[in-house]
């Protein structure tokens, strides 16, 4: 299974990531599996199996809109996560890399716009508050990274579902005709674990060294 | 005391330096121009040095070294024991550097390295010593106003990734280094192995390649000198011709050939002040061991940053005259004044410097001298954008505009914590994140004040795709900085016997070493293409194409796009097109007093958009041109 001698499933599932574009693209378990196994396999770069994920499930939106039956998002929603999920296995060393992270948050939040739109009414609001405590969750990402020197705790890329254990679960969600009550519920939840965990980690002193930022500023004389 | 008259003198309070700094090496080692120490050159009463020491200890540094010459000990020796500082009494430079090694070996506090004979205000030491966003870095400054003498850095994303000395040269140059080294404690040990590389280096005087690169330096100083004295010759032909009641342009222009030899000329027999100061400063670069430790630790890959000193005062008068000079000068720069004014962001987009910052500076001073501490505003800010988001979800023209208006301040109290944390010096890491998670927490509580104003699912759907638009440009903004960044970090060093900085200065070095004995002196060189094209520069004003090496596509529309910048106030357009913060609050505020939500989220889509793919087309472009560049 594994192409590295020495190096089980587990262990590269539990894996945490070491680059900052890995940290950035916020993998939950699913997409960690994905990349350990079929992603090993696969000899493309990563933004393209990405960009083909997600220029899928924006087709399906674009065309379908809001009248898209609950099956049409399940597929396309399923289609992203598999090849956005095997991309997580490819090095992100290309020169393109840098735009995978956001890749994965179009497809992301425009997943579940798309699906909050296809419920209509209040569920657009709600997937409104589900993105923006997903938002939260991705800013921090970034600048915990930059001012306390360390990321967010590693337990939470898998409490958090990562974003295509998110997607699933609003997919779910929505076959089950839970939203829009359940939008608003799940951005509370995370909401509420994510603040609690960034609160608890500026309480604790930390030992890492001070992140370096900088400015681009320059000096115009 | 007359700077004194100008402002009122202000007890500052002390400042949590970051780094762990705890211990100054004061460089002492210039001599002046009659002979004695540049650093007892005498100030406001005492010297330099006293200067110096005095502000190293009101910054909270208690462990104090100065380095110097056994013929400068008796005039400093009063100076360091009034101060409580350590003496070090040493031959040379290796001797200097040896010292250093000794201080960081096993040192646990970070280390200021600077020349003593500096004047400099307390506000730029300031801004190296206490920023949080700088371990190990220097004070540095741009190009110009520096003079030719100046030890010259590249920078990259802010950090030095090259540094001169008086045995190093630099290729591409961005800034100028003004003698202050800041070291933090994590980085000691590569610090004391770099100066013991350096005082093994220096054992025997500085290595052959060494002072074959200091030869030609002294061979640009000189070129650079002898073309300020022709074009001030041209200047007073020219000022001649107009006293005479004839026209200035009568002056026939010269030949670049005749132009490149008459400058040669002159840079060999310079006009007898300008001759003093090469000579001052040809001496004194060869005993700066600041620039010399700047290299070493830039070799060894350490990560460097930069506090630019901005408007604050910064002089290294070597000589009387130059102490004269600067005594002048200092009475131009009000402290006070400055420390507000670079207590602003010098890189804020157009909304946010004409309609914010004009007034916020203001505000940031009262609620400093208030006692308010940066975070308290950044909190009150949220609450004001709070408020602004509850007075849109009314869904009423009246709400609109009191949201629009509440919008506008808690923007403006936004830039007030940055200010009033630069300007007070009260940085924390937590107050950096808080203000930057805050910001967006602002912008996004906004949109859903007017989504719920409108109470459609439309307005909702066009929130969600503002969100994500700009969750996606703050990916690429920080994924790519980041991708930049590690190709900086991983790009090796060469080592620190190397004078030049890269492959290609390698290349330079070696052809010139090989030319250089079949030269006589200046004056049998041939005038090279670019003297030519400066020539052509200085007289005309015109600026000629270089000749055109073979570039790639990406690389040439990228060199046309900056040349843009040259145009004045385009840079502003440059920067809007960019959809920054201030400009973003701005199209809420005007967009929803006077309009509907749905146009404003219409209005920042459509400019967000632009300012995604003009973002995005600038860094295609820079990757492509990077692969073409290395594949090459």
């Amino acid at each position: 299974m594994s192409t590295a001698p020495g190096i089980t499933l587990g262990e590269r599932l539990a894996h945490s990531p070491r680059t900052p574009l890995e940290h950035y693209r916020d993998d939950g378990p699913i997409a960690r599996l994905l990349g350990a196994t079929v992603g090993r396999l696969v000899p493309i770069p990563p933004l393209p199996l990405g960009l083909i994920g997600a220029a899928g499930l924006l087709a399906v939106v674009a065309a379908e809109g809001d009248a898209a039956s609950d099956g049409t998002v399940a597929a396309a929603i399923a289609w992203f996560v598999v090849w956005a999920g095997v991309s997580s296995g490819r090095p992100h060393t290309d020169r393109f890399a840098w735009a995978l992270p956001g890749v994965l948050r179009v497809g992301e939040y425009g997943g579940i716009i798309w699906i909050g739109a296809t419920v209509g009414e209040s569920a657009s609001a709600g997937a409104f508050a589900l993105i923006a405590s997903l938002a939260f969750r991705h800013y921090d990402l970034v600048y915990r990274s930059r001012f306390q020197g360390k990321p967010p705790a590693a337990w939470l890329d898998v409490a958090a579902g990562g974003w295509e254990g998110r997607l699933a679960v609003v997919t779910v969600l929505l076959a089950a005709g839970a939203p829009p009550a359940a939008l608003f519920v799940l951005a509370g939840v995370l909401a509420v674990v994510l603040v609690s965990e960034c609160v608890v980690s500026w309480t604790r002193p930390s030992a890492a060294p001070v992140s370096i930022y900088e400015d681009e500023e320059d000096e115009g004389d | 005391m007359a700077t004194e008259l100008q402002s009122p003198p202000q007890r500052r309070p002390p400042v949590q330096l970051s780094g762990n700094i705890t211990t100054a090496v004061l460089v002492a080692t210039a001599a002046t121009d009659d002979g004695g120490p540049a650093a007892a050159l005498p100030w406001e009463g005492g010297t330099l040095l006293d200067r110096l020491l005095t502000q190293m200890a009101e910054l909270g540094l208690r462990d104090i070294h100065v380095v110097t010459r056994p013929q400068f000990e008796d005039r400093l020796r009063a100076s360091a024991e009034r101060a409580g500082a350590t003496l070090h009494v040493c031959a040379g430079p290796s001797e200097d550097l040896a010292e250093v090694a000794d201080l960081a070996d096993g040192a646990t506090g970070g280390f200021v390295v600077a020349l003593a004979d500096l004047v400099v205000h307390r506000g730029a030491l300031e801004g190296i010593l206490a920023s949080p966003g700088i371990a190990t870095g220097v004070l540095g400054t741009g190009l110009g106003g520096v003079g030719p003498f100046a030890i010259r850095g590249r920078l990259a994303r802010g950090r030095l990734v090259s540094a001169s000395s008086a045995y190093h040269s630099v290729s591409a140059p961005r800034m100028s280094f003004l003698g202050v080294l800041k070291v933090a404690a994590a980085d000691n040990a590569t610090f004391a192995e770099a100066a013991a590389e350096l005082r093994d280096l220096m054992a025997d005087g500085p290595p052959v390649s060494w002072q074959r690169e200091l030869e030609h330096k002294a061979e640009q100083w000189r070129l650079t000198l002898g073309r300020a004295t022709l074009k001030a010759e041209r200047r007073a032909a020219r000022d001649a011709l107009e006293a005479a009641g004839r026209d200035r342009d009568e002056l026939p222009p010269m030949e670049p050939e005749e132009y490149a030899r008459r400058k040669r000329t002159l840079a060999r027999s310079l006009p007898a002040d300008d001759e003093a100061e090469f000579h001052l400063r040809h001496a004194a670069t060869q005993q700066d061991i600041v620039a010399l430790l700047l290299v070493g630790l830039v070799r060894r890959g350490v990560h460097m940053g930069n506090s630019f000193v901005r408007g604050f005062f910064w002089a290294r008068p070597l000589s009387r005259a130059g102490i004269e000079e600067a005594a002048a000068a200092i009475q131009e720069h009000d402290e006070e004044r400055v420390r507000l004014k670079s207590a602003v962001k010098g890189a804020d987009g157009f909304f946010t410097t004409f309609f914010v910052s004009t007034w916020s500076r203001y505000v940031a001073r009262w609620a400093g001298r208030r006692g308010f501490s940066p975070n308290q505003v950044t909190v009150l800010a949220l609450c004001v954008g709070v408020a602004a988001a509850a007075a849109f979800a009314t869904g009423d023209r009246a709400g609109y505009i009191v949201g629009a208006v509440l919008v506008y301040l808690s923007f403006v109290l936004d830039c007030v914590d940055g200010q009033l944390a630069r300007y007070t010096r009260r940085y924390s890491k937590f107050g950096a994140y808080i203000d930057s998670v805050f910001d967006r927490s602002k912008e996004y509580v906004a949109f859903a004040g007017l989504a719920i104003g409108a109470s459609s699912s439309e307005v909702w759907i066009l929130a969600g795709a503002m969100l994500t638009l700009q969750t996606l440009r703050h990916s690429f903004d920080f994924s790519y900085g980041a991708t930049d960044r590690q190709a900086i970090a991983e790009t090796p060093q060469p080592p620190v016997a190397q004078s030049p900085d890269d492959a290609l200065g390698r290349g330079r070095m070696k052809a010139r070493n090989a030319l250089e004995p079949k030269l006589v002196g200046l004056e049998d060189r041939a005038a090279t293409a670019a003297e030519l094209r400066e020539a052509v520069e200085d007289e005309s004003g015109e600026r000629p194409a270089a000749a055109a090496a073979p570039r790639s596509l990406a690389r040439r529309i990228l060199a046309s796009w900056r040349v843009l910048d040259r145009i004045p106030g385009l840079i502003w357009f440059k920067k809007m097109a960019a959809f920054p913060i201030g400009e973003r609050f701005a199209v809420i505020c005007v967009t929803a007093a006077l309009f509907t939500p749905r146009t404003t989220f219409i209005v920042l889509l459509a400019w967000g958009g632009f300012a995604l793919l003009y973002t995005s087309t600038g860094r295609i472009l820079r990757t492509v041109a990077k692969w073409r560049s290395l594949a090459l």
